[in-house]
C-alpha cells in the first residue's frame, strides 16, 4: 500500500503547525476552472466541509443546497448546505493522489479552512500524525 | 523531524486572502479581502491555478 509523507505547514510565521494537505476543489456542474487550496486533516469532523467563499467561487449557490438536520461545530450549531463537489488530494507538485468524486460536500458560512473528515475522506486511509517530528502520512 | 513550511511569511498579508503561484511555489501573486477577486487578480496574472491561503488577523488558536 502507498504511504505518502506530508510536513506540517504553517499559514503565517507564528502559526501553529497543522496537518494541511495541498487539494484541487472543483464543480462538476460547472465550467469554471477547479481552484487550489490547503485542507486541515480533522479527525473531529464526521465528514468533509468548504468555505463558502470558495465555493461561491466555483458557482455554487450557498442558500440552495442540500440542508442537513444540523451540524454541530466548536462553537455551536451552525447551517450547512450541501453541494456536489470533487475534492483531488494532491502532492506537492499538484498530482493527484487521491479523489473525492462529486461527493455532496457541507459548505459552512465563516469557515475559513477546507476540512477532510472522517466519512467520505479519512475514512479510507491509515493516518499516522507525528507531532514530534512534524509531518503526518496517510496510507491507503 | 521535518521543518514544517511558511505558507506566507510576510505579516503585511495577515487578516488577508492571499494567492499563491502553486502549491511547491509560496510566492504571493495577488492579495486582498474578497476571495473572488484576488483569485481574478491572479490569473490576469496569468498564473492560471493559484493556491488560496485565508491568513488570519492576528495569531488564532482554532477550534474547528
Amino acid at each position: 500500500m502507498p504511504v505518502h509523507t506530508f510536513p506540517f505547514s504553517r499559514r503565517f510565521p507564528d502559526d501553529f503547525p497543522r496537518p494541511l494537505l495541498p487539494v484541487r476543489v472543483s464543480n462538476p456542474a460547472s465550467s469554471k476552472p477547479p481552484i487550489n487550496e490547503r485542507a486541515l486533516i480533522d479527525t473531529g469532523a464526521d465528514c468533509c466541509f468548504l468555505p463558502r467563499d470558495l465555493t461561491e467561487a466555483l458557482g455554487h449557490d450557498f442558500a440552495k443546497g442540500v440542508t442537513p438536520e444540523s451540524v454541530g461545530t466548536g462553537s455551536g450549531t451552525s447551517q450547512a448546505y450541501g453541494h456536489t463537489s470533487t475534492i483531488e488530494i494532491c502532492d506537492s507538485s499538484g498530482t493527484v493522489l487521491w479523489t473525492i468524486r462529486s461527493a455532496p460536500v457541507y459548505v459552512i458560512d465563516g469557515l475559513d479552512q477546507v476540512l477532510l473528515g472522517v466519512e467520505d475522506f479519512l475514512a479510507s486511509f491509515i493516518l499516522t500524525v507525528d507531532y514530534s517530528n512534524q509531518q503526518f502520512s496517510l496510507e491507503s | 523531524m521535518s521543518t514544517p513550511q511558511v505558507l506566507v511569511t510576510q505579516r503585511k498579508y495577515m487578516g488577508k486572502i492571499v494567492a499563491l503561484r502553486s502549491f511547491s511555489d509560496n510566492t504571493v501573486v495577488a492579495s486582498g479581502k474578497d476571495y473572488s477577486e484576488v483569485l481574478d487578480r491572479a490569473r490576469a496574472k496569468g498564473v492560471e491555478s493559484p493556491v488560496m491561503v485565508r491568513v488570519p488577523a492576528k495569531k488564532t488558536v482554532c477550534c474547528y
